[in-house]
């Protein structure tokens, strides 16, 4: 009993790290392949840099795919049903704690700065296609952002009208699905165009289902909001993290919620999946709008742990009470 | 034994009764979704009866494979048969089962990748086309609104009726129609067309018959015909052979005798007639455009006056020959809008070895047996320095071929009747003319569209040797490279993922029979998650293949794709056999 429930441990670490190295190279090619330009390289130190950006956003997403596995290994060996939570707890705490640290330095270190590659989107002599139409650039004297960005003999066809830009920047904007970008004109010859996917040649190619988009930017408002807190009062994200990983730990009930154990694994999954959702809802204007309802001060700014622990509690009650069947 | 068979039977029944069961569920579900899913924005309401079932095949074959997954796990794990002891023979019958059940999905691949390959990009054209058509139409009801408002009732009624002939019973047309002709009169448009002038092939003839021509004019007193056969087999004859000699003598002699008819007053009249003949065959003998247009539009008045007048029937017959050469009748290109063709081309345009960089957009084009007619052109060229040299914009042209067998468009468009009605380029940069090379060929043209650019409407076949068609024109050619790749994976999809699905609905089947709220919960949700896990699969390995393309090129590409493939399809195989192993090892406890 107490050896499957201390055999979790290194199974949540092994699985973790596989899952990790998994995560952190896919979103690395991801990366990759939607700021490719066959004409400019990559800046010199990208790997490095976005190595560190990606590392921190794969954490939390690889460790609770990791609790995904590991519940099914709880459902077959559970061990001592405490032991084995309390232990699935307690390492996911310190994977979480010390991987942010790594990461991202020591408690209170102020947010990283969100890193974005500064690369030409257009390739130069091509015709790219965008959802405004199409786009052909004869020239392009530099990177694509805000800062600098030149073009030179933009011609745009769209709804059967060719027009041309003799001199152009390109400004990315950042928004809620793909990152779209506009052409400013030189001087005043004509409106901005803007031009959605910003980089008209591969960012179609490598764009991920919408489901997986939607799941990443749910992971990193979580991730944003645990950072915050971690600058403003380390000891509130300590509590806010246990809430979360409470939650997580907890979702082991649903692993052997049924006798049917695909069911269960696609259930667990879903209730992952939602969790992330709930995030969001309470990032949402409802959810600021409930929490501002809420008339005790510190209740309010504690809301979302409150939340999550109130939950983790609930789940974590259901796990003993509901031991379910062994399943072999 | 009888007791494995038994079970097997029911095992392979069950199996087949549920696949085919989720396949002709979500065909009746895609069905209802496309039903009640038109898109008007898209599509005229008069193509609904065409879209649905098209849209339904479309999606049901785009989505084969997650149905096809969802299907075998539940299957072969929530329809699985209870498991009552494990000295019955189920065990043994999956595993009896596996190797028919590899045999079977192989050959449903087979299907998939026929239907994949064979129907949908047929499909995809098709819809493509209702889309084309509908987007054609919906321009002339709107130019048809705007010649409504500048109040051009000839062609507001050709507009509306182009429109009409895509969608014969839109009432908002037909009322417009209705209310143009009760306005002006039906027969104030000339809606017939005109009928197709005789084309004149003189220069196809021998000298011989030329000469025989001219001296038969002559015997008929038709002395200007005579002199034109006489002067054309001149002209044709080589210099200094006794056909050129013969043809001198016998142009001179008629000018003689049509010299000594001038003191006579009638013969005078003919003679200002021979005058404005000579000038306009001295016109339509030019190479310049402008002449040739008055040469025709000469010898129409003449032929007009005189209808008995051969000679310039036959002059005019030869103008009309030689001015499509050079251009094209307006009236031929009006015919042919309302059908279908290529939309929105757009295309580099460059010469070889040019230092030049040329932008075509041509908003359609319309093969027909007449020709290949061109409307919304515009081009612009930039130079070495990145300088603009022209830009231009024609509302018509016609693509010709020229001696050298080169794609020429004419933009000059000759009225029949009204001289001052000529359809010219405009030019807002460079010097203007009247034509200009296409590089592409024809067949090209077509594929540089909207629709030719869709890549999904391309047979495999087809999809590989599109990189080299498009990417001259201005086209990247990794998304087409990197599409073809992922054709291919998808047969391989269809297996690989069908293996694994049914290894974990068995390895994952409820214990102790069908489980009432989870079976019915998860009839709903199973699907969903196997539509979502095909899409990440498919994501993945578009990641993984795409980015090998893209750093070591096409043919890394397509080793790390087959590698990929056969260490999937060894995987899938090895967790199987494993299954069916552990089954075998549970039937011998």
């Amino acid at each position: 009993m107490l050896k499957d429930s201390l055999l979790h441990l290194p199974a949540l670490l092994l699985i973790f790290a596989v899952v990790f190295a998994v995560l952190l190279g896919l979103s690395i090619l991801a990366s990759w392949a939607v700021l490719f330009n066959p004409v400019f390289p990559l800046e010199p130190g990208w790997f490095g840099k976005q190595l560190s950006a990606t590392a921190g956003e794969v954490l939390i997403a690889s460790l609770f795919l990791a609790l995904c596995v590991l519940f099914f290994r709880m459902r077959k060996r559970p061990g001592n049903r405490v032991l084995s939570f309390f232990f699935t707890l307690a390492v996911s705490f310190i994977i979480l704690s010390a991987g942010v640290t790594v990461v991202y330095g020591p408690p209170g270190s102020p947010p990283p700065k969100e890193y974005g590659a500064s690369q030409p989107l257009f390739v130069p002599g091509t015709i790219h296609n965008t959802d405004g139409g199409l786009v052909y650039v004869h020239e392009v004297n530099g990177p694509s952002d805000l800062i600098g960005g030149g073009l030179t003999n933009v011609v745009l066809y769209t709804d059967g009208n060719l027009r041309h830009v003799r001199h152009a920047s390109v400004a990315i904007r950042n928004g809620d699905g793909p990152k779209s970008a506009v052409i400013l004109p030189s001087g005043d010859t004509g409106d901005p165009v803007i031009l959605r996917p910003a980089n008209p040649v591969y960012q179609p190619i490598f764009e991920p289902p919408r489901f997986i988009t939607s799941l990443v930017d749910d992971i990193a408002s979580l991730e944003g909001l645990l950072l915050e807190k971690r600058t403003v009062a380390p000891a509130d994200f300590s509590l806010t993290l246990f809430a979360i990983l409470l939650t997580a730990t907890g979702c082991v009930c649903f692993s052997r919620a049924t006798r049917w154990p695909l069911f269960n694994a696609i259930l667990t999954l879903a209730v992952f999946r939602g969790f992330f959702f709930m995030v969001r809802f309470l990032g949402s204007d409802i959810g600021i709008e409930i929490r501002s309802m809420i008339p005790i001060a510190s209740v309010r700014e504690m809301f979302f742990t409150l939340v999550f622990l109130a939950i983790g509690v609930l789940l974590t009650a259901v796990n003993f009470v509901f031991p379910g069947k062994k399943h072999g | 034994m009888a007791k494995t068979r038994d079970d097997y039977a029911l095992l392979r029944n069950r199996i087949i009764i549920v696949i085919l069961s989720v396949y002709g569920l979500s065909f009746v579900g895609f069905f209802a979704y496309s039903l009640f899913t038109f898109p008007e924005k898209y599509f005229l309401h008069v193509f609904r009866v065409q879209w649905t079932p098209l849209q339904t095949l479309v999606n049901f074959i785009e989505n084969l494979t997650p149905v096809h997954c969802a299907g075998v796990l539940l299957a072969c794990s929530l329809f699985a048969p209870p498991q009552p002891s494990l000295k019955t023979g189920l065990e043994d019958a999956f595993t009896r089962l596996v190797f028919s059940t590899v045999i079977v999905f192989v050959l449903l691949g087979g299907v998939f990748v026929t239907l994949s390959e064979g129907l949908l990009p047929v499909l995809h054209g098709r819809l493509g086309a209702l889309e084309n058509r509908t987007s054609v139409a919906r321009n002339y009801l709107e130019l048809a609104g705007e010649a409504r408002r500048e109040g051009n009732r000839r062609l507001q009624n050709a507009y509306l009726e182009y429109y009409l002939s895509v969608d014969p019973d839109n009432s908002e047309a037909l009322d417009a129609l209705a209310e143009l002709r009760k306005r002006s009169g039906e027969d104030a448009f000339g809606t017939s067309a005109p009928a197709p002038l005789k084309r004149a092939r003189l220069m196809d003839l021998e000298t011989s018959e030329l000469l025989g021509r001219a001296m038969a004019s002559v015997q008929e007193e038709d002395y200007y015909t005579g002199y034109y056969f006489a002067d054309l087999a001149k002209a044709l004859s080589p210099a200094g052979s006794p056909e050129a000699k013969q043809a001198g003598e016998l142009a001179a002699s008629i000018q003689r005798r049509l010299a000594s008819f001038r003191a006579d007053t009638e013969e005078r009249e003919r003679n200002a007639i021979f005058e404005i003949k000579t000038q306009a065959h001295s016109d339509l003998m030019s190479d310049e455009l402008p002449l040739v247009a008055r040469a025709y539009y000469t010898f129409r008045l003449l032929a007009e006056n005189d209808p008995d007048d051969t000679e310039a029937a036959n002059y005019l017959s030869r103008s009309v020959a030689k001015l499509k050469t050079m251009a094209f009748f307006r009236d031929e290109e009006e015919r042919f809008a309302s059908m279908p063709g290529a939309n929105g081309l757009f295309f580099l345009n460059n010469e070889p070895g040019a230092d030049t960089t040329e932008l075509v957009a041509i908003g359609g084009i319309i093969v027909t047996e007449d020709g290949t007619y061109a409307r919304d052109i515009e081009a612009i060229t930039f130079g070495g320095d990145g300088g603009t040299i022209s830009r231009f914009a024609a509302s018509a042209g016609k693509i010709m071929k020229d001696e050298e067998d080169r794609s020429i468009l004419y933009m000059v468009g000759i009225d029949r009747t009204d001289s001052s009605n000529t359809l010219l380029p405009e030019y807002t940069a460079g010097e203007p003319q009247d034509n200009f090379r296409i590089v592409p060929s024809l067949d090209e043209l077509e594929l540089l569209g909207s629709e030719g650019r869709d890549i999904a409407s391309y047979h495999l076949h087809r999809l590989w040797g599109l990189w080299d068609i498009l990417v001259p024109y201005g086209y990247p050619g990794d998304p087409i490279r990197i599409a073809a790749l992922m054709r291919v994976a998808e047969a391989f999809a269809f297996i690989i993922l069908s293996l694994l699905a049914l290894t974990i609905g068995w390895r994952l089947r409820p214990a102790g029979g069908f489980p009432v709220v989870a079976g019915t919960a998860g009839i709903l949700i199973l699907p969903v998650a196997a539509y979502l896990f095909v899409r990440f699969y498919d994501y993945l390995l578009m990641l993984l293949v795409g980015s090998t393309m893209l750093a070591w090129g096409f043919t890394p590409a397509i080793i790390v794709l087959i590698a990929l493939q056969f260490a999937l399809i060894v995987f899938a195989i090895a967790a199987l056999a494993a299954q069916s192993l552990k089954s075998r090892e549970t039937r011998s406890v």
